[in-house]
């Protein structure tokens, strides 16, 4: 097994890790926002472009991110599959696939779908990878998020990645026993899996139950007055991208108001909206 | 002398198990200053004992308390877990278990800042606490990229930065390799030397906790059986075995003879104390009792070539190789033990047998043919591989059908997989049991059925990551017993340990790695008790060898690697 992680954050000194975790923890919303303000896929891209700055300004390579939220692309992939199948019968067809017309609507309603699904998991990786575990709990609860619900954050972060390690060695365990999750029809792969689901979720019982022991022999109390390892203090930078992130929110919306960025039938063909 | 822990009739049980308790009306005074070793079966109680000592039972479990527990002179029933954490620091078994923090430091500091101390304190308290341990250098590394032995070193710095007055460690030494094992154990015995901080240490290998203890504890069942002076203790090595505690080698040599007449004052606990005695009450020993022939005929004439690995090198993706060119034969019916330090690539390669994993360069052969031509699931009839951890196979709930699961997943009929589990169940010893549910069974039992859900598919080669590990000197004798009945019967046998005692006593080969690299190959009796080598490569040799290269003069053989052939030595002297 390869060697594992405590969390998703990298490390490195780039100009997003010394960023405030407020600031970055805002983003995220800001990105959810900004992304369900917009239904054309053609001004979400604003938002995503912001996600690929976020990326490079915070060291990462766009492929490591992609990795990390594999899931999401696949659960983004298929939700634009689906609404294509859904909306099959409203609007322009613009082509046939197996018999089946694909419509202008369908692309464009899947594909920001698709983007909606993406972006948030994309924008909550991206910090996940540019902010110390620590430092999103001090985050949080600088943005007066409650001390438990932040602490919660903070163990789910590092429990992840352990569960990942810990799904990995059992897929090996089955596999040793001449398991193929990959061949077989639907009800026997579903039955394979449960191989893998059994001991994957007792083991991750006593990891918690280890985890609560330990931090509860160091004094963790929930409820009790802490001390956070350092101080948050907004710089300039930070006031300047939060004011960044205020005025195009709010261009956003105004634009939106003022009838820019839906999705109508015939964009894609010259005609409609 | 002033008491640090007062326990009076504490008797416990579990929440929801309430009429089934763990721990019974034990009695139990430490002195401050004391370094007290605790050891006895799996379920004897010891984890519930050290949860007593910092509130964790019965403020986190809750159950059914009765007795008394004072630690420096608190109630534990009337302070909380907090409040008892400042006097009381607590390290597990699981080093990664109880990782908090993304840094070494972070992790040390996390305690701290639970209780609400100023920033500068808990900066200092930290720093003083990781010199302490001598982790200071590594305060900023992820504590994810360290050897087992520096992890338990970062839980022992952050229970040691609340600056306690006592420490509890729970197995702390389980899951490590032995240079691990002594960094603990020497770090222990300097706190315990330096500081004052009285230690409660449960550990399941006397030979090694004893050296440092100042009074042992035995418990079975919830009760404590014997307790006081480690030599007090294991004189009663009738009782210390009765209950499922491996006598260190030394005190079994003694022990054996005695039983004979042989041995007629203290049994020793110690190399040097052993050592002393044996030159005193034994003048020559000659030939008389010489070991028996490398491999003790479960060798005889090896077979073909089973596994070959030719320049055999393996990396994960984006990382350094974790094996380097690596060429080596393991031949049908031959026993090895693969051993070395953690990190050395002992699994990497075992699973290269089983083509888990396949090589980045060179290429290895299973009965002839490259692992890359075929997938793990073919392999799977030639190849089986058991991993450390029972509780990452098991699933299934009925033992019969998780016997079953391989002979399902190769689409054998069912009338031969019921032929084959009912045949299985026999050989593990759980006729009747096929019903029963894995889950709820023992150690020992999970173990077997883990190993039983692979040998079921007839692989002509048995891979064993660490069967022993985690389990007590009963469960670990019961699962070796019936591995090495295996072998006898023609398997061939791979375990990958970090016991020396185990290695010497079944396998007929050692393979030693280090950095990616087999760096000694032979017998177990030819590279023992070449110490230099050994050490070099961080495995030290069983007890009675050490025991024996010490007795030079006395015409005993240094090939002897055994208790029972060094009795058998001595009863011919």
């Amino acid at each position: 097994m390869a060697s594992i992680r405590l969390s998703y954050y990298e490390g490195g000194d780039s100009f997003l890790v010394r960023l405030d975790p407020r600031v970055k923890l805002l983003y995220i919303l800001w990105v959810f926002a900004m992304i369900m303000v917009f239904s054309h896929p053609l001004y979400q891209s604003f938002t995503m472009v912001t996600l690929l700055l976020a990326a490079y300004l915070g060291g990462l390579s766009v492929w490591s991110v992609i990795k990390a939220g594999r899931f999401g692309v696949y659960v983004g992939l298929a939700s634009w599959a689906l609404w294509i199948i859904f909306l099959r019968g409203e609007g322009v067809a613009l082509f046939k696939l197996g018999g089946w017309p694909v419509t202008d609507l369908g692309v464009m309603v899947g594909l920001s779908v698709a983007l909606r699904v993406t972006s948030v998991l994309f924008a909550f990786l991206v910090v996940a990878m540019t902010t110390p575990t620590r430092d999103i709990i001090l985050g949080l609860y600088g943005l007066r998020v409650s001390v438990v619900f932040s602490m919660v954050v903070g163990i789910i972060l590092r429990l992840i990645p352990q569960l990942q390690a810990e799904h990995a060695t059992i897929i090996e365990a089955q596999k040793s026993r001449a398991t193929e999750f990959e061949k077989g029809g639907l009800i026997t792969r579903f039955r394979k899996h449960t191989s893998y689901v059994i001991p994957l979720a007792l083991r991750a019982l006593k990891i918690v139950s280890d985890l609560s022991i330990a931090m509860e022999s160091r004094a963790f109390d929930p409820y009790a007055k802490r001390t956070f390892g350092r101080e948050l203090r907004l710089h300039v930078v930070d006031k300047v991208i939060l004011a960044l992130m205020a005025v195009a929110l709010l261009g956003g919306i105004i634009m939106r108001v003022t009838g820019l960025g839906g999705v109508a039938s015939g964009m894609l063909v010259g005609r409609g909206q | 002398m002033e008491t640090i822990v007062e326990i009076q009739g504490l008797t416990y049980a579990y929440r929801g198990h309430e009429d089934q308790p763990v721990l019974h009306s034990i009695q139990l005074e430490i002195i401050r200053g004391e370094f007290l070793v605790l050891a006895g079966r799996t379920g004897s109680g010891k984890s519930t004992l050290c949860y007593a000592l910092n509130g964790l039972v019965p403020h986190s479990y809750g159950g059914r308390m009765e007795g008394l527990v004072r630690v420096c002179g608190l109630d534990t029933r009337e302070v909380l877990i907090p409040t008892l954490a400042r006097k009381v620091g607590m390290v597990l078994q699981s080093a990664e278990s109880q990782l908090v923090g993304l840094t070494v430091q972070e992790d040390v500091e996390f305690g701290l800042e639970n209780i609400g101390l100023p920033l500068e304190e808990i900066r200092e308290r930290a720093q003083w606490a990781l010199d302490v341990v001598r982790l200071s250098d590594l305060a900023s590394r992820s504590p994810w990229t360290l050897s087992g032995g520096q992890k338990q070193r970062t839980a022992i710095a952050a229970a040691l930065a609340f600056r306690p007055e006592l420490l509890v460690l729970d197995n702390p030494t389980a899951e490590l390799d032995p240079v691990g094992k002594q960094e603990v154990l020497e770090t222990l015995a300097r706190l315990n030397r330096e500081l004052g901080i009285t230690i409660v240490l449960v550990d399941q290998d006397l030979h090694e906790a004893i050296p440092f203890a100042s009074r042992l504890a035995l418990l079975d069942e919830g009760r404590i059986v014997l307790i006081g002076t480690p030599g007090e203790v294991l004189d009663q090595a009738e009782a210390v075995r009765a209950i499922g505690v491996k006598l260190p080698d030394v005190t079994e040599v003694a022990y054996q003879l005695r039983k004979v007449g042989g041995w007629p004052g203290r049994l020793p606990i110690a190399v040097e104390e052993a050592q002393a005695q044996i030159r005193k009450g034994f003048q020559s020993v000659q030939t008389a009792g010489a070991p028996r022939p490398d491999g003790d005929g479960n060798q005889g004439v090896l077979g073909d070539p089973l596994v070959q690995t030719e320049e055999l090198s393996f990396g994960y993706p984006g990382g350094q190789d974790v094996l380097r060119g690596i060429t080596l034969t393991v031949r049908r019916g031959e026993f090895v033990a693969l051993m070395g330090p953690n990190g050395a690539g002992k699994t990497t390669l075992a699973k290269h047998f089983n083509g888990l994993l396949k090589p980045t360069q060179g290429r290895i052969l299973v009965n002839g043919t490259d692992t890359r031509e075929r997938t793990v699931a073919q392999l799977a009839t030639h190849v089986g591989y058991v991993f450390q951890n029972p509780d990452h196979q098991i699933f299934s709930q009925t033992v019969a059908e998780e016997l079953g699961f391989g002979p399902k997943n190769l689409r054998w009929p069912p009338a031969r997989i019921q032929e084959a589990v009912d045949q299985m169940l026999t050989d593990l010893e759980l006729s009747g049991q096929g019903k029963a549910e894995p889950f709820f069974m023992g150690l020992a039992e999970r173990k077997l059925i883990a190993i039983g859900s692979v040998l079921i598919m007839g692989p002509q080669l048995l891979v064993l990551d660490e069967p022993a590990t985690g389990a007590d000197y009963g469960v670990a004798l019961r699962i070796m017993r019936y591995i090495s009945n295996l072998h006898r019967r023609g398997l061939t046998v791979v375990i990958i340990t970090h016991d020396v005692s185990l290695a010497a006593n079944y396998a007929d080969r050692l393979l030693v790695m280090r950095d990616g690299h087999v760096v000694l190959d032979g017998s177990p009796r030819e590279l023992f008790r070449n110490l230099a080598e050994l050490r070099r490569a961080y495995v030290t040799p069983p007890q009675v060898t050490e025991l024996v290269l010490g007795l030079d003069g006395l015409g005993l053989s240094p090939d002897i690697i055994r208790v029972d052939e060094l009795v058998q030595a001595l009863k011919g002297a």
